[in-house]
C-alpha cells in the first residue's frame, strides 16, 4: 500500500483565437506553437509510457476553445502549412550552419524534431489532437477534465446564474461531444471559485474541482487536513487544493526548475537572431519578426550572454529534476502520512503550456518523473483525482474561500484599472441574453431566428474569455483583447437588435458564424 | 533543402525568395565577394539586435512587399460601444479581502437629474454593513463611472447604495447593490470537524433522489447526507464515519505549509507570465509584436518613444492642524506641510483634502480634479515609473 498519493494536473487552455478573415494572424501562432512544443511531446510522452507498460496517471484539462480550435479544418491546415514552412527554414539552416559543428547539430535536432511533429499529426492522429488525447482516457491512464465553455471568470459573474450555468453546461456539452462521456472533474477558470459556485456543478453531475491552497486553507469550518485531503462541498462536490511545495518548485521564476542555466533559453530565437533577409519568409507578412520556435541558445546564466543549447545535457539535467521532484515528494508524503494518520494526496496543478512552450524540457522531465515514481519508489502512487475519490469517499464538508490563482489570489487580475471597463457591457449583455432566452424559449422554431440566438449566445460566451481582461492586465497585446472584447460584445447587441426587431441579417449573421464557428449544437436555452 | 544549391553555392544568392528579381544584380556582386569568405553566411547572432538598426536599412529597401493593401474583410469595425446604457443598475464586488469594487451604469444625463433633484446638488456612493455602520460615503460627479474602495475587512458583509439626501435628512436610494462578502484571509477559527461518505460511482441526482424527502430546508446534499449517516439513516452503500482527527492537526499542517508562507508564494499563470515577457522586454527586443500593430512594412526599425506622467500633490497648513485626503486622515510633518506622490494613469481623479484648526473651529477644504486621457499612435510606449500608489478618488 502506498502511503501517500501524488495526482499532476495539466491545464491546457489557450483562448479561441481564428481568424479565417486574413491568410496568418500572429496570434493564432499560440496554438501552434502550443501544438508543435506541448500538445504533441505530451502525447509522445504517453504513447511511450503506454509501450513500455508503465503505470502512470495524469489528469489534463482541455477545455472547450482549444478543443475547438484542435477540431478546427483551417487551423489544422494553417498548422500543416506553418509545419511545412519551418521545415523549410530548417533545411535552409542545415545548409548553412553545415561548417559549424555546433549549431550543424541544433539545426539537425529542430528538423528531426519538426518532421516527427508531421508525421504525429498528419500521419499518427490525422490531425485529429482531440482523438489523440481520448485514445489516453479511454486507455485509462489520463483523465480529462472540463473547464467554464470559454474560460470566463465566473466570480464576476455570479449575479447572473443563467451565466455560470451556461458556462458550465455547454462545456458539460461540449466535453461530450469530444470524448464521449461527462466529464467527472472540472477545472474552474483561473480556479475562481465564490461560495455557492458549487450547486452548478452538482446540477452538471461534476464532481470535483482545484483550488489555490488559500482557497483550501481558509475554509469554512478550517480544513483538518490543509490541502492534502479534499474538501466535500455543501452540494457534494469536492474541492482539491494545490500543494504550494510542489509548485514551487515548478514554477518558481527564481527558485523552479525551468530556470536551470542548462535548459533552452526561450528568447533567443531565430526570428530575432538572424539577419533580416535571411529569416524575413519566415516572419511575419508585415515584415515584424516574431518567434520561429528555432532557438539554439541555453539559459546559461542572468546575463544577455548565452552558449549554444545542448540538448542531451538538457535531457540529462531533466532526469535529475525529476529525481529530485519525486524524492521530495516521497519525503513529503512519509511526513504528511505520519502527521495525518491517513494517506494525503498531493496535488500538483500546472498550466500545461509551462511544459514544453516556456519550459521545453518539460516533457522530458514529466516523462522521467512517471518512470522513476513507477519503478524506483513505493512510497506514493500517482493518481487522479477521480480515482482518489474512488478510493477514498470520505471526507470534511467544509466550504471554500473565494479565492483564484491569479496574482494575490482573488480577483485583482482581471478586475483592475487597465480591465475593469469590460465589465459593465458583459453584464450588459448577459442581462440581454437572458431576455432574449426568456423571450423566445416557448415560441415556435423559426430557423433563421434559432441560429441567431445561438450566435448570440456564441458571441457573449467568447467575450467573457478570462484571457482578454488577463492580457489587458499583463500589458502585451493589448490592442488585439480589446479588439475581440468589444468585436464580440458589438456583434451580440447587433444580433441583440436585429433578433428584437424580428429583423435579422443573414449575410451579417453568416459573417458571424464563419467567423466564430465554436460550440455548433449549442442551445441558446440555457439562458432561459 | 533549398532547390537545386550546389554545395558551394553561397548562401547570398538563396537568400532572394524565388520571383524576386530586383536587385539581382546587386546579389550577383555580393556573391562573388562573398565567395572567398569561408564560415557560411549569414551568421547567427552571438547577442540579440543592437537597438539601432540604421546600419541595416539598405538590406531592408529591396523586400519592402509591393502587394496592394489587403481589403478589409466585411464587417471589420461595428462601431465603439456606448458609454453607457441607463439601466440604474449598480454593482459591487469584493475584489479581495481589502477592496471593494462599485460601477454603475447611469448615463450622464441621469446623474445629471439626480444631481439637480437633490437640494445639496450632490449624489453619493455609500457602502454600508447591512444593519450596521457605514463605511464610505463619496460624492460622485456625472460621467464617473466607478470606484475602487478599501475597506481592509476580510470576510465582512457589505452593500453599496446611490442616491442623495433629502430636505429632511434622509437618504433618496437611486440604486442599490446586491450584498457581497469579503473573502477570509486566514484560516477560519471554526474547527468544528464533520465527515461525510459521497460514494463516487452513484451520481449526484442518484443520492438526491435517495435522500429527497429527508433533506431539510437549505440544507445542501452533503449535510443533509452527514446527518443521516450520523443518525444511522439506512443507505443502500457504506458509510464510515471519521469523527476523530488527532488534535491539533490543522495547526500541524499550517505549520508544515509555513504559515505566511502561504500568502508570498501565491504565483500563478499571471507571475509566470509577467516575469518572463518583462524579461524579454529587458533582453532588447521590441516586445511581443500583434497581428494588430502597425509597423513601417518590411523595415524592422527600431525607432521608440515612451511617455508616462506622475502627479504630485504638496501643501502646508498649521502644524497641529488635521488634514483629511478623500475622508482619510494623513500625516503631517512637524511644520505642517504634506506632499503626495502618485502615479497618473489615463481617468478622471477628484481628490477633495480638507483641514480642520487644531481648535477644530475652523475649516478650509479643496477639491482637486484631474484627468488624463492618452491619445497615442502605436509604437508609444509608457515610460517605466517607480512603484507608486494610484491616485485616490478616480471616478472614471
Amino acid at each position: 500500500m502506498p502511503q501517500g498519493y501524488v495526482a499532476p494536473i495539466l491545464h491546457a487552455h489557450l483562448p479561441f483565437v481564428r481568424h479565417p478573415e486574413y491568410p496568418e494572424f500572429l496570434e493564432e501562432d499560440w496554438f501552434y506553437e502550443a501544438i508543435t512544443e506541448t500538445y504533441l511531446p505530451l502525447l509522445d510522452m504517453m504513447e511511450g509510457l503506454v509501450r513500455d507498460g508503465v503505470p502512470f496517471r495524469l489528469t489534463m484539462s482541455l477545455t472547450p476553445p482549444l478543443c475547438a480550435m484542435m477540431r478546427d479544418p483551417l487551423l489544422q491546415d494553417r498548422y500543416v502549412h506553418g509545419l511545412e514552412k519551418l521545415l523549410e527554414l530548417t533545411a535552409k539552416e542545415l545548409d548553412r550552419t553545415r561548417h559549424d559543428p555546433v549549431f550543424h547539430e541544433l539545426a539537425r535536432f529542430y528538423h528531426d524534431r519538426l518532421h516527427q511533429c508531421r508525421q504525429m499529426f498528419c500521419d499518427r492522429y490525422r490531425r485529429d489532437l482531440v482523438g489523440a488525447f481520448r485514445k489516453f482516457q479511454d486507455a485509462g491512464v489520463l483523465e480529462i477534465i472540463t473547464c467554464g465553455a470559454t474560460h470566463g471568470f465566473l466570480p464576476l459573474m455570479r449575479e447572473f446564474p443563467q451565466a455560470v450555468r451556461a458556462q458550465v453546461q455547454v462545456a458539460r456539452n461540449d466535453y461530450r461531444s469530444c470524448f464521449g462521456r461527462d466529464p467527472r472533474g472540472i477545472w474552474l477558470p483561473e480556479c475562481a471559485y465564490y461560495p455557492g459556485l458549487e450547486n452548478y456543478l452538482q446540477e452538471a453531475e461534476i464532481r470535483w474541482f482545484i483550488l489555490d491552497a488559500h482557497g483550501v486553507l481558509y475554509a469554512e469550518p478550517r480544513p483538518a487536513y490543509g490541502v492534502f485531503a479534499p474538501l466535500f462541498t455543501q452540494a457534494g462536490p469536492a474541492a482539491f487544493g494545490r500543494d504550494i511545495e510542489s509548485s514551487k518548485q515548478v514554477w518558481s521564476a527564481e527558485e523552479g526548475y525551468p530556470g536551470d542555466g542548462d535548459y533552452r533559453d526561450f528568447y533567443r530565437d531565430c526570428g530575432f537572431d538572424l539577419e533580416y533577409d535571411y529569416i524575413r519568409p519566415y516572419i511575419q507578412p508585415n515584415g515584424i519578426r516574431k518567434f520561429t520556435g528555432l532557438k539554439y541558445y541555453r539559459i546559461t546564466g542572468r546575463t544577455p550572454h548565452k552558449e549554444p543549447y545542448r540538448p542531451w545535457v538538457a535531457r540529462e539535467r531533466a532526469a535529475q529534476h525529476a529525481g529530485n521532484f519525486m524524492f521530495n515528494r516521497e519525503k513529503q508524503v512519509q511526513h504528511l502520512r505520519g502527521v495525518m494518520g491517513v494517506e494525503p494526496i498531493v496535488v500538483c496543478p500546472y498550466d500545461a503550456e509551462l511544459y514544453g512552450h516556456w519550459w521545453y524540457e518539460g516533457p522530458m522531465f514529466l516523462d522521467y518523473l512517471f518512470r522513476k515514481t513507477a519503478y524506483d519508489q513505493k512510497t506514493f502512487e500517482m493518481i487522479t483525482p477521480s480515482e482518489f475519490l474512488t478510493r477514498h469517499d470520505t471526507h470534511q464538508i467544509a466550504t471554500p474561500s473565494a479565492s483564484s490563482w491569479g496574482n494575490e489570489g482573488h480577483w485583482s487580475v482581471w478586475l483592475e484599472g487597465s480591465n475593469a471597463w469590460i465589465y459593465p457591457h458583459l453584464h450588459m449583455a448577459t442581462v440581454r441574453m437572458i431576455e432574449l432566452a426568456g423571450r423566445f424559449c416557448q415560441t415556435q422554431p423559426h430557423h433563421l431566428r434559432d441560429r441567431a440566438l445561438r450566435q448570440a449566445a456564441r458571441e457573449l460566451l467568447l467575450a467573457q474569455s478570462s484571457d482578454w481582461a488577463f492580457i489587458m492586465k499583463t500589458g502585451t497585446m493589448v490592442p488585439y483583447a480589446v479588439k475581440r472584447t468589444k468585436d464580440h460584445l458589438l456583434r451580440f447587441n447587433r444580433l441583440y437588435d436585429q433578433i428584437l426587431a424580428d429583423r435579422v441579417d443573414e449575410s451579417f449573421l453568416g459573417n458571424c458564424e464563419w467567423r466564430n464557428p465554436i460550440f455548433l449544437d449549442l442551445d441558446w436555452r440555457v439562458y432561459a | 533543402m533549398p532547390k537545386s544549391a550546389p554545395k558551394n553555392k553561397k548562401p547570398a544568392a538563396r537568400k532572394n525568395p524565388p520571383g524576386k528579381n530586383g536587385g539581382a544584380k546587386k546579389s550577383v556582386s555580393i556573391k562573388k565577394k562573398r565567395e572567398t569568405k569561408p564560415t557560411p553566411s549569414p551568421r547567427l547572432r552571438e547577442s540579440p539586435l543592437p537597438v539601432d538598426q540604421s546600419a541595416h536599412k539598405f538590406v531592408l529597401q529591396p523586400f519592402t512587399p509591393s502587394a496592394p493593401e489587403p481589403e478589409m474583410p466585411a464587417f471589420e469595425f461595428l462601431g465603439e460601444l456606448p458609454e453607457s446604457y441607463g439601466t440604474r443598475r449598480l454593482f459591487l464586488a469584493a475584489r479581495d479581502p481589502r477592496w471593494l469594487y462599485a460601477y454603475w451604469d447611469f448615463s450622464w444625463q441621469q446623474l445629471r437629474d439626480a444631481e439637480q433633484e437633490s437640494p445639496e446638488g450632490k449624489v453619493f456612493l455609500q457602502i454600508f454593513i447591512p444593519g450596521s455602520e457605514r463605511i464610505h460615503q463619496i460624492q460622485i460627479f456625472p460621467g464617473s463611472k466607478e470606484w475602487y474602495l478599501p475597506v481592509h475587512r476580510p470576510a465582512t458583509l457589505f452593500q453599496a447604495e446611490l442616491g442623495y439626501y433629502r430636505q429632511d435628512g434622509s437618504f433618496h436610494s437611486l440604486a442599490i447593490s446586491d450584498e457581497v462578502l469579503t473573502p477570509r484571509d486566514d484560516p477560519s477559527p471554526n474547527r468544528e470537524v464533520e465527515f461525510v461518505t459521497i460514494p463516487f460511482h452513484y451520481s449526484f441526482r442518484q443520492l438526491l433522489d435517495l435522500i429527497r424527502d429527508q433533506i431539510r430546508p437549505g440544507e445542501g446534499l452533503a449535510k443533509a447526507l452527514a446527518r443521516l449517516q450520523r443518525e444511522g439513516y439506512p443507505l443502500p452503500f457504506p458509510y464510515a464515519l471519521r469523527r476523530v482527527v488527532p488534535s491539533g492537526l490543522a495547526d500541524r499542517i499550517l505549520e508544515y505549509l509555513g504559515g505566511d508562507l502561504i500568502r508570498r508564494i501565491r504565483i500563478g499563470s499571471l507571475e509566470i507570465t509577467e516575469t518572463l515577457r518583462r524579461r524579454l522586454l529587458e533582453l532588447g527586443s521590441s516586445g511581443v509584436p500583434s497581428s494588430l500593430s502597425s509597423g513601417p512594412r518590411g523595415q524592422d526599425r527600431t525607432f521608440s518613444m515612451h511617455v508616462n506622467a506622475e502627479l504630485i500633490i504638496y501643501g502646508g497648513t498649521v502644524p497641529g492642524a488635521k488634514v483629511t485626503v478623500d475622508g482619510r486622515e494623513i500625516h503631517l510633518r512637524p511644520d505642517g506641510t504634506f506632499s503626495y506622490h502618485f502615479t497618473f494613469p489615463d481617468g478622471r481623479f477628484h481628490i477633495p483634502i480638507a483641514a480642520s484648526a487644531p481648535d477644530g473651529l475652523e475649516e478650509r477644504s479643496v477639491l482637486l480634479s484631474f484627468l488624463r486621457l492618452t491619445d497615442a499612435t502605436p509604437g508609444v510606449d509608457p515610460t517605466r515609473q517607480p512603484p507608486l500608489p494610484e491616485p485616490i478618488g478616480r471616478t472614471a
